[in-house]
């Protein structure tokens, strides 16, 4: 056991291992510490099973509270780091990936995963720095798009155009729309 | 639906690869306005459609 800030040490219990380092009321320095670990854990979990882990399993999967976690995500979603759910406010997009299934499928290195938009359908790739097949739909007709990045390079796209409706500065405004 | 702006799919690529090409690092800590602009005006995206 160590011991920290003059608190006594914690034995290893679940949700109680990490009370030297973020047990307690935190500070501004501690807060944005953590939220940047949480964030790691959510783009990685996220990397590894095609879906962003829930708040719970977070907070076990970092060993702090659940509260600490649901704190964390909120504070990332203000600074624009994740866009929560409105209603669960679980991870709805971990930009380029999305928490939900949509029509832009995005196959890489044996996993699977959705992404939120066509520029995120490609920022998968881009983000993992791998090959991948992409897979969408074309709004004017709902006709399969299909597309691959290999070796840097992307294939398949035709004539192909993507559509941003909103200018950037207004993106914030409805991410869903957006 | 507003009119927009379309890029080409591999316009879509180049900014892909600029914009999301440090987002899985533990470091990556957000993007302020100005290098936003950066990245998207060395890309030829200019303009008030794509000011941050």
């Amino acid at each position: 056991m160590r011991t920290g800030g003059g608190r006594p040490g914690t034995l290893t219990l679940r949700g109680r291992r990490r009370e030297d380092e973020y047990g307690g009321a935190l500070g501004p320095q501690e807060e944005d510490r953590l939220g940047w670990e949480v964030r790691s854990f959510v783009y990685a979990h996220l990397v590894e099973h095609g879906l962003p882990p829930t708040a719970e399993h977070t907070s076990a999967g970092l060993d702090i509270e659940p509260e600490q976690a649901r704190a964390a995500y909120e504070r990332l979603h203000a600074r624009h780091a994740l866009f929560l759910d409105p209603e669960t406010r679980e991870v709805r997009m971990a930009f380029p990936f999305s928490g939900v299934p949509t029509p832009f499928r995005v196959r890489s290195k044996g996993r699977s995963y959705w992404a939120n938009c066509a520029w995120d359908m490609l920022g998968i790739p881009a983000a993992l720095h791998a090959d991948a097949d992409v897979e969408a739909e074309y709004a004017e007709d709902g006709s399969p798009a299909r597309l691959s990045v290999e070796d840097g390079r992307l294939r398949g796209e035709g004539g192909g155009f993507v559509h941003f409706p909103l200018p950037l500065r207004r993106w914030y405004e409805d991410l869903v729309f957006t | 639906m507003p009119r927009g702006e379309a890029l080409t799919l591999r316009q879509t690529w180049d900014l892909s690869k600029a914009w999301y090409d440090d987002r899985l690092s533990p470091s990556f800590r957000g993007r302020m306005a100005e290098e936003a602009a950066t990245i998207l005006g060395r890309l030829g995206l200019g303009g008030a459609f794509w000011r941050p």
